[in-house]
């Protein structure tokens, strides 16, 4: 297979939250950025399964990359949502201790935010009292809460999606199903795929929980990953009053079991926390789903776990340096972005910054883009909008009046955007990600029949040829008999 | 000997007992319905064949249809093959007779709806 | 804004009979609206016979039981809307639809009659452990696309429940040359009719796993093995797990009323049902808006949703003339011992005409036992029966002669 024989300045090898975000960020410069992502569609793996929250910085330790970044990359993130036009709800946030040892590391905790650099208005303690008024559904357990108002949930993926759209708006370009073979550098780096070679000037590695393995295509990496599983359920719509994202006291194995509220009304539970092999990252077991619920209900009172309409399980790059691994090696330009584990999310703006106006600006000259859009085309979302304007959108294009998915209302002129913009559906799930289409309590029972239809109709291919979700999965096996 | 049987003529499932060696004498029914279908069930079973056939120029694909009697139960995938070269063309009525006399019965296919 | 005495939500078997029995009762000015391409309902799917016993004394298949009630629909010049969802109930009846052709509209009536039918219960409302590949469905998505679009979803197949659409899409999918391993039921008994295990998994020799359940599925991209495993109070007991390996998983775990604009319009559920609490008269708690077939209770013959619609159809023309009286004080029906739920959650006994019908599930495999409907500590009628389970609906018919026994409450419970 035969390159396309072009030179990138920068080649990003995945589209998680990093990669997205530092596609964006390069997209300001005169730069050629090409971004390789070896699934179906982007953003697949860790940023699709995973708490969902920005968090403030009260949590890392301070001194470390994600103290530093956390923080920085929190006060970035209303800014990118208006622009890119991503869902966001500012939330706020708290810890709540359940006992005198508890309130303790309450007050460590205050020290520590404090230390991040979050001011005394973005850290402080509330009393019992306080956390009733704000939470009606706070457990009897609860005494006291460490409050963080600038904690804030989003969609990771849509974040993801909508910085890959806005590169490519801008003239990044991106290739799916292309995975990296192999990464040599004689005077540029040669990145051999499966869909051909490509030489660049600067590589990275934002690979999430293969970050490891990636690195060695191209040196011996110095630090180790390894993937820590972890286990969620999903809540239906507005069945149960959350106001703020409720963190557990945390312990050494990470944050522990959150009750987050979702933009939609939604609740999201978990996650669990546990070392796995690679390729059991998205395995849901009964021993994680019961140790998510034996702990939401210390925080939690009455949790209407009947009201369930999913679980999902997901892996994190855990670097055994504890901290992100943000490194240019050996000034070669091959940058890794690996060990993005909590707050990963939270912390993607600020490192892609960093990464581009630190490290990549030591390869290549950043010279600002004069006809640089920072923003997306508008997302028409009608669940959002009045009747009349609705209306108004009906008169011109009559597709936003034929409603596709019941559960979540979104019509069929949604669905069908959201295959043409930049970084567009081509699966079931890619249209429930960037519509949520499919994502509400009947699961797709109702709409999947006419998404497959309809993808079926604006990609040109045959119905049977729709994948659900990866490469290979389709949902139509075969036409019945006689045909 | 007797066999035990559910009734499968109406929703009812009336629980059957057949006695092979006593002309199938039939005890368990509801109704005499119920005592023919144990009797023939041992003897002779049959079934109601239902499926889809092909049509073109129609609001879809495919159009249901059925036997219009029952049909020995040996027959079933004899009858799903000979569906497989069916090809309608809309619009057709509720009650059409697709294919007559199949297999050498008097047992037609006929459609299950009328489609545009 | 143009007003209709009745708006119908849903052109399936109940809206249509509701549809034509008001009509007949003298009220035309009628609005039937339907978001699909053409009415019917689910019927249009249900490709195999076993309908319309009762009220045809013929056996039909789902598509001609819908069609005759739709040419009669056709026939009266009832007025319906196609490709329209419904997206709300106002305070005042009116109601909120959408389509291509008006965008939102309102529309307003005096009368609602909910008869939006059910959706099925998911894999992800069970948490089922293991990864989410391609070719985990519900059997009526399956059946969706295999008998209206041509489709089959898998060729090797194991079906998790034993409601009645899981053992015809057992069948069905055999005879589209699918290899179908099993069905496994979590309870000890099947949830579909009996006649159905007949024609379904014994025809066919698909065997059926009483007490068990699947407890992980296996397969990245697409569903590669499936583990079942015994079960004892609804825990898998470890050690007894065997592996089957399938490309298709159909679910067919349960039948959910479809009942989300209710809710949002204030209207109160029944916790057991999930569809509205109703009187004699099918009216829910929101004056004006009855409710009949699955959207009010899971049926399982299309003929008794057929019938209730009627009986709703009546109300609802008794309540367009003012004959319904109303009360703060009904009697409510209280399911005792051995039953889930009855419908009618509560009766005003003024507007009894001539006779209750009560319908009611028990909660588990009855033989031999009695029914005893009784008020307080009056015992109003007895009624042995042979046979009783969960997954047949249960009928009792009071007279007006029973009735005036009735004190405070209405029970029912079963008995050895």
């Amino acid at each position: 297979m035969l390159g396309d024989g072009k030179m990138y300045d920068v080649i990003i090898i995945g589209t998680g939250i990093s990669g997205a975000t530092i596609s964006r960020e390069l997209a300001r410069y005169n730069l050629k950025v090409l971004i390789l992502e070896k699934e179906f569609d982007v953003a697949t793996e860790t940023t699709m399964a995973n708490s969902a929250i920005v968090h403030s910085g009260h949590d890392p330790l301070p001194g470390t990359l994600k103290a530093k970044f956390n923080v920085l990359g929190n006060r970035m993130y209303k800014r990118m949502s208006d622009e890119l036009d991503i869902p966001y709800l500012p939330c706020g946030g708290m810890v709540v201790a359940t006992s005198k040892e508890e309130e303790i590391v309450l007050d460590e905790l205050l020290q520590r935010a404090l230390t991040n650099g979050l001011t005394k208005d973005e850290a402080y303690l509330i009393s019992r009292e306080e956390i009733s008024k704000k939470e009606p559904n706070i457990s009897e357990f609860v005494t006291k809460a460490l409050y963080l108002p600038t904690t804030a949930v989003t969609f990771p993926w849509e974040v993801a999606i909508a910085n890959i759209e806005n590169a490519m708006d801008n003239g990044a370009e991106l290739k799916l199903e292309t995975e990296v073979t192999d990464i040599n550098k004689d005077e540029y780096f040669s990145v051999s795929t499966n869909q051909g070679t490509f030489e660049s000037k600067v590589v990275i590695n934002a690979t999430g929980i293969h970050g490891e393995k990636v690195s060695k295509l191209f040196y011996k990496p110095e630090y180790k990953i390894t993937p820590r599983r972890g286990e969620y359920f999903v809540l239906d719509k507005n069945c149960f009053e959350i106001n703020n994202v409720i963190y557990p006291c945390p312990s050494d194995k990470g944050k522990g079991v959150v009750i987050t509220p979702q933009y939609h009304g939604n609740i999201l539970i978990g996650p669990t926390s546990e070392f796995v092999a690679t390729n059991q990252v998205g395995k849901t077991t009964i021993s994680g789903l019961d140790y998510v619920k034996k702990y939401a209900i210390k925080s939690v009172k009455n949790i209407p776990f009947h009201k369930v309409i999913r679980s999902f399980a997901g892996g994190r790059a855990s670097s055994n340096t504890h901290d992100f691994v943000i490194q240019d090696v050996n000034k070669t330009g091959f940058i890794n972005v690996t060990g993005i584990e909590s707050p990963g999310l939270s912390a993607a703006p600020a490192i892609a910054k960093y990464v581009v106006e630190q490290l990549v600006s030591n390869h290549l000259g950043l010279i600002n883009k004069p006809s640089y859009k920072s923003s997306r085309r508008k997302v028409i979302r009608t669940n959002e909008m009045t009747n009349d304007e609705i209306n108004e959108l009906v008169k011109e294009n009559p597709l936003y009046g034929k409603l596709i998915c019941r559960c979540e209302r979104i019509t069929e002129g949604e669905v069908i955007d959201s295959i043409h913009r930049n970084c567009g559906a081509r699966s079931v799930t890619g249209v429930k990600n960037r519509t949520r289409a499919g994502a509400g309590r009947c699961q797709g029972g109702f709409c999947q029949p006419e998404i497959i239809r309809i993808l079926a109709r604006e990609l040109k291919i045959d119905q049977m040829k729709v994948n659900y979700s990866k490469t290979g999965s389709y949902i139509l096996k075969s036409r019945t008999k006689g045909e | 000997m007797k066999k035990e049987l559910i009734c499968i003529v109406c929703p009812m499932g009336c629980h059957l007992e057949v006695d092979i060696d006593n002309d199938y004498a039939v005890t368990g029914n509801q109704c005499k319905r119920g005592e023919v279908y144990g009797k023939k069930e041992l003897t002779n079973p049959t079934r109601t064949i239902t499926s889809t056939v092909r049509i073109k120029g129609g609001i879809y694909n495919r159009i249901p249809v059925k036997t219009d009697k029952e049909i020995s139960k040996k027959s079933i995938f004899e009858v799903m093959k000979l569906l497989e070269g069916v090809e309608l063309i809309a619009p057709v009525k509720v009650g059409d007779v697709v294919l007559e006399n199949i297999l050498d019965t008097d047992v037609n296919i006929v459609t299950t709806r009328s489609m545009k | 804004m143009r007003e209709y005495d009745v708006i119908i939500i849903g052109g399936g078997s109940a809206g249509l009979s509701a549809a034509i029995e008001i009509y007949k009762e003298g009220f035309t000015n009628i609005l039937l609206i339907e978001r699909d391409i053409e009415l019917g309902g689910i019927l249009l799917q249900c490709i195999h016979n076993g309908f319309g016993l009762k009220v045809f004394k013929e056996e039909l298949t789902g598509p001609e039981y819908a069609e005759k009630f739709v040419d009669e629909l056709m026939d009266l010049g009832i007025e319906y809307k196609l490709d329209s969802v419904v997206t709300k109930i106002n305070s005042d009846n009116s109601i909120e639809y959408v389509n291509t052709k008006d965008g939102f509209a309102n529309v307003k009536a005096k009368a609602l009659v909910l008869t939006m039918g059910c959706y099925e219960r998911n894999a992800g409302a069970i948490s089922i452990p293991g990864t989410r590949p391609a070719g985990v469905l519900t059997a009526g998505q399956a059946q969706k696309y295999l008998n209206i679009d041509g489709y089959l979803v898998g060729k090797k197949v194991f079906i998790l429940g034993s409601g009645d659409i899981g053992l015809i899409m057992a069948r069905r999918m055999t005879l589209e040359g699918a290899e179908v391993l099993g069905v496994a039921e979590i309870l000890p008994y099947s949830g579909g009719l009996n006649r159905n295990i007949v024609q379904c998994l014994k025809d066919f020799d698909i065997p059926l796993y009483l007490n068990h359940t699947v407890t992980d599925i296996i397969g990245d991209v697409n569903l590669e093995k499936i583990i079942l495993s015994k079960v004892e109070n609804f825990k898998p007991i470890p050690g007894t797990e065997v592996e089957f390996e399938v490309d298709t998983l159909l679910l067919s775990i349960g039948l959910i009323p479809e009942n989300e604009i209710s809710e949002n319009a204030g209207i109160i559920l029944d916790r057991k049902t999930k569809g509205p609490i109703v009187d004699e008269s099918y009216q829910t708690t929101k004056a004006g808006v009855f409710a009949c077939g699955n959207a009010l209770h899971v049926h399982d013959l299309v003929d008794f949703v057929t019938e209730e619609s009627r009986r709703a159809g009546r109300s609802v023309g008794r309540y367009l003339k003012n004959e319904l009286k109303s009360s703060n004080d009904n009697i409510q029906l209280l399911p005792s011992d051995g039953i889930s739920y009855i419908v009618p959650q509560n009766i005003n006994l003024n507007n009894i005409e001539n006779k209750l019908e009560l319908f009611m599930r028990v909660t588990a495999e009855y033989k031999n036992v009695t029914l005893v409907v009784y008020s307080e500590e009056t015992e109003i009628k007895r009624i042995k029966k042979r046979h009783m389970a969960p997954a047949e609906m249960e009928k009792v018919i009071l007279t007006k002669d029973d009735l005036s026994k009735v004190n405070k409450t209405l029970s029912i419970k079963v008995v050895a």
